[in-house]
């Protein structure tokens, strides 16, 4: 990472307000690659290192900066102006930027033969979309970005990716656009947008993927990642999880080098992504989510808050899944007190609380996806309640009236004495009881040594 | 179907047609077809044609005619979905058409493959009930409104579907009737085989008996599977008359031909049965014969 000591030519001319300008730090992305960010931390121990601000407080000022640091086709100086051409920067909010067509404000461009003028001018008008609520048209103008930059740089350039940094940029604020034009300005076009986006993505995904250069300063292959996280938030929010395993395969068998260049964001939501699939393949897959969602979790910086809360609302049904109780005061911390009826309900089997916890917060577990998830804690809740009876029994011979007694009492709408034995029929098969059940007898028989299980987790 | 002798033998130069017997045939859609506004019938012409249809079902109920029946029924069906679709009817109408036709493609299905019958294709059939439901569901989500009946026809239908439980709140919202399907959804995704069958016996209506029958085989499968672990012990029997109501088995034979297949016992099922020892057969769903399905 290098440091850019570049003034702003407006700078000498007049003092910025503050409403109306933008910095941007040298230091390249909201979410550094983990090597970079490394960096900047041992050399702010060091203090011998120092980020200059870079002042936009004008139309001229933001182009002039954009394009000095493209027309240096270097990947670092792409990747430190990339937020500049992204609609959820900052920048988007300068009235002096929000340009229907930047060409009446500043005709005489200096780089107006560049395809990047085109798209920064498109980008621009964007944004002034964007400001007036037009997603639409906004939408629209993106996918031109998009063509524009695959066209003339993705297909045309063959022995450099310097240009790459710009990619995740078009590709999330697509992705967005559409989600957002397709919840305002659905008669405008019956057509599905996300479709028509995870198509073009994809277009641009496998260009990348096909490239051969093994030189990582040439290869589009470092832009798989990022395009995979861009997929599946893209096949998340269609509901098509299916195709979200082929990705992940390609990922599998990417060569280490290309793993290390993943930025951290890339990494935590590649992570985040893996966990949620997995949590929807099933029960088989519980310890792959686990895995998963811990790394995200774990790489997540602390100051991301609301990615570590989102994190961990898929996480906390896996480790319940597994067999571990969340403590209330992670749940306090994170805000997630949603949680706690669940938690109590599976840790002490009181099956009514847990239910009433479903039923008072449905509406945030539906909605977080998680609903059928911690449907499936039922049989942990069944169990919770089975081990208080054999506490209380003292006795490894339990009959399956009394638990079928039990049941009722705490609420459950059972009437059969086959069902209560379905339940821990199903407990013994998890693994979560060791036994067997006795029909004729209606007797569950216990092991002696360890009947329950105490985590699954591997 | 469209002559005065429909099920006799004979010479097709021989056969008589009758006018009022005639009804639109299915035109497989080409790009060098065009469809001419006269040919497209109105929404209550179609209704009429969908009554006459499913009236013939009421008037030949022999299994010798259903194979010519099955065939004429479901090709005219699919020609008044063809028609449904090219004129855009309004979600109410479209639903009312097709509520009408659903509980045709449920029953039809386990009677074709109950009588084997010969131009029945499986997965044809498949997709136009899929077509079907999938139009269905489209209409009441542009907000036609549905019956009850039909709506836990769906889900039953499509109980081992991925996201079924979130579509019966997104579309159907939180009911009584849809507080019901989740119970069954919910039991289905928990494995209680129990109240799973324990539904299916009580069943009264034949059509959402029919839909929900498509899953008895492979959850008899996994069931047996679960109670060879659970019952699995030295000494422990299982009466057959007590498995075989508890998986809704019409007669003890029928199960004692899929306890033969599953754990692998040429020479008989022995008696009193026990899980003790047996091993599974690797078989899958797939595989499973008519057996697995007798209700």
């Amino acid at each position: 990472m290098t440091s850019k000591k570049k003034r702003s030519r407006s700078n000498r001319r007049r003092k910025p307000s503050r409403e109306s300008t933008v910095t941007l730090s040298s230091s390249p992305s909201p979410s550094p690659s983990r090597s970079v960010s490394n960096k900047i931390e041992n050399s702010r121990k060091k203090e011998d290192f120092e980020v200059e601000k870079i002042v936009i407080d004008s139309f001229d000022s933001y182009y002039k900066i954009l394009m000095e640091y493209l027309n240096e086709e270097h990947w670092l100086s792409t990747e430190t102006v990339a937020p500049l051409l992204s609609l959820q920067h900052e920048h988007c909010k300068c009235p002096f930027l929000l340009l229907e067509d930047a060409n009446e404000t500043l005709p005489e461009r200096p780089y107006v033969e560049s395809i990047f003028d085109d798209i920064i001018l498109m980008h621009l008008a964007a944004a002034y979309y964007v400001s007036k609520k037009k997603y639409y048209t906004a939408y629209n103008l993106q996918l031109l970005i998009v063509n524009t930059f695959s066209k003339e740089l993705l297909n045309k350039e063959k022995d450099s990716n310097w240009y790459l940094p710009l990619l995740g940029v078009f590709c999330s604020d697509l992705r967005i656009l559409a989600k957002m034009s397709e919840e305002t300005d659905r008669e405008l076009d019956k057509e599905p947008y996300l479709e028509d986006v995870a198509n073009v993505i994809m277009s641009l995904y496998r260009v990348c993927v096909s490239d051969s250069r093994p030189d990582l300063r040439a290869t589009k292959k470092v832009a798989i990642i990022p395009m995979t996280v861009e997929l599946f938030r893209v096949y998340f929010d269609m509901n098509k999880m299916a195709l979200l395993k082929p990705l992940i395969r390609s990922v599998e068998i990417l060569n280490s080098s290309f793993i290390t260049l993943m930025s951290l964001s890339d990494l935590v939501a590649y992570n985040y992504f893996l966990g949620k699939k997995a949590i929807f393949d099933g029960d088989t897959y519980m310890q792959t989510a686990n895995k998963a969602l811990q790394h995200a979790f774990e790489y997540c910086p602390e100051r991301f808050w609301i990615s570590r809360r989102n994190i961990l609302i898929y996480w906390l049904p896996v480790k319940m899944y597994l067999g571990l109780i969340p403590t209330p005061e992670i749940l306090k911390e994170y805000d997630l007190q949603e949680f706690l009826p669940i938690v109590e309900g599976v840790n002490h089997g009181d099956i009514r609380q847990f239910r009433q916890g479903l039923s008072d917060h449905s509406h945030f577990f539906l909605s977080s996806g998680i609903f059928l998830m911690l449907e499936k804690l039922t049989s942990l809740t069944h169990l919770a309640l089975f081990k208080r009876l054999h506490f209380v029994v003292k006795s490894e011979r339990i009959k399956l009236q009394a638990y079928l007694h039990l049941l009722k009492f705490v609420g459950e709408d059972i009437d059969d004495i086959d069902e209560a034995g379905n339940i821990i029929a199903g407990l013994i098969v998890g693994g979560r009881i060791k036994g067997y059940i006795s029909q004729s007898h209606q007797l569950v028989l216990l092991s002696k040594q360890e009947p329950f299980t105490q985590i699954v987790e591997k | 179907m469209e002559t005065a002798t429909p099920f006799a033998s004979m010479k097709r130069a021989e056969r008589k047609a009758e006018s009022n017997k005639m009804v639109k045939e299915y035109s497989r859609p080409a790009a060098d077809k065009n469809v001419y506004l006269e040919d497209v019938r109105p929404y209550e012409v179609l209704i009429i044609t969908t009554e006459y249809l499913l009236g013939l079902l009421d008037s030949y109920q022999q299994k010798n005619q259903w194979q010519i029946v099955y065939g004429f029924i479901a090709d005219r069906f699919r020609a008044i979905r063809q028609d449904l679709i090219v004129q855009q009817l309004p979600p109410q109408q479209i639903i009312r058409l097709l509520e009408l036709q659903i509980p045709f493609y449920l029953n039809a299905r386990k009677l074709c493959e109950d009588l084997k019958i010969q131009n029945y294709d499986k997965k044809l059939h498949h997709s136009e009930m899929d077509e079907t439901f999938s139009r269905w569901l489209e209409a009441s989500k542009n907000g036609g409104e549905i019956s009850d009946e039909i709506m836990k026809a769906y889900v039953y239908y499509y109980l081992n579907k991925e996201n079924i439980a979130y579509e019966i709140i997104e579309v159907f919202g939180f009911t009584e009737a849809s507080a019901e399907l989740l119970n069954l959804v919910f039991a289905y995704l928990n494995k209680n085989y129990s109240r799973f069958f324990q539904i299916l016996k009580d069943l009264k209506v034949d059509y959402l008996r029919n839909a929900l029958w498509i899953h008895v085989g492979s959850l008899r499968l996994e069931a047996l599977e679960t109670f060879r672990m659970a019952f699995g012990a030295k000494g422990v029997i299982f009466p057959l008359d007590v498995l075989a109501d508890l998986l809704a088995f019409p007669s003890i034979k029928s199960l004692d031909e899929c306890l033969k297949l599953l754990f692998n016992l040429p020479n008989g099922i022995p008696i009193p049965f026990s899980f003790f020892g047996l091993s599974i057969s690797a078989i899958d769903s797939s595989q499973l014969t008519q057996h697995w399905y007798s209700v």
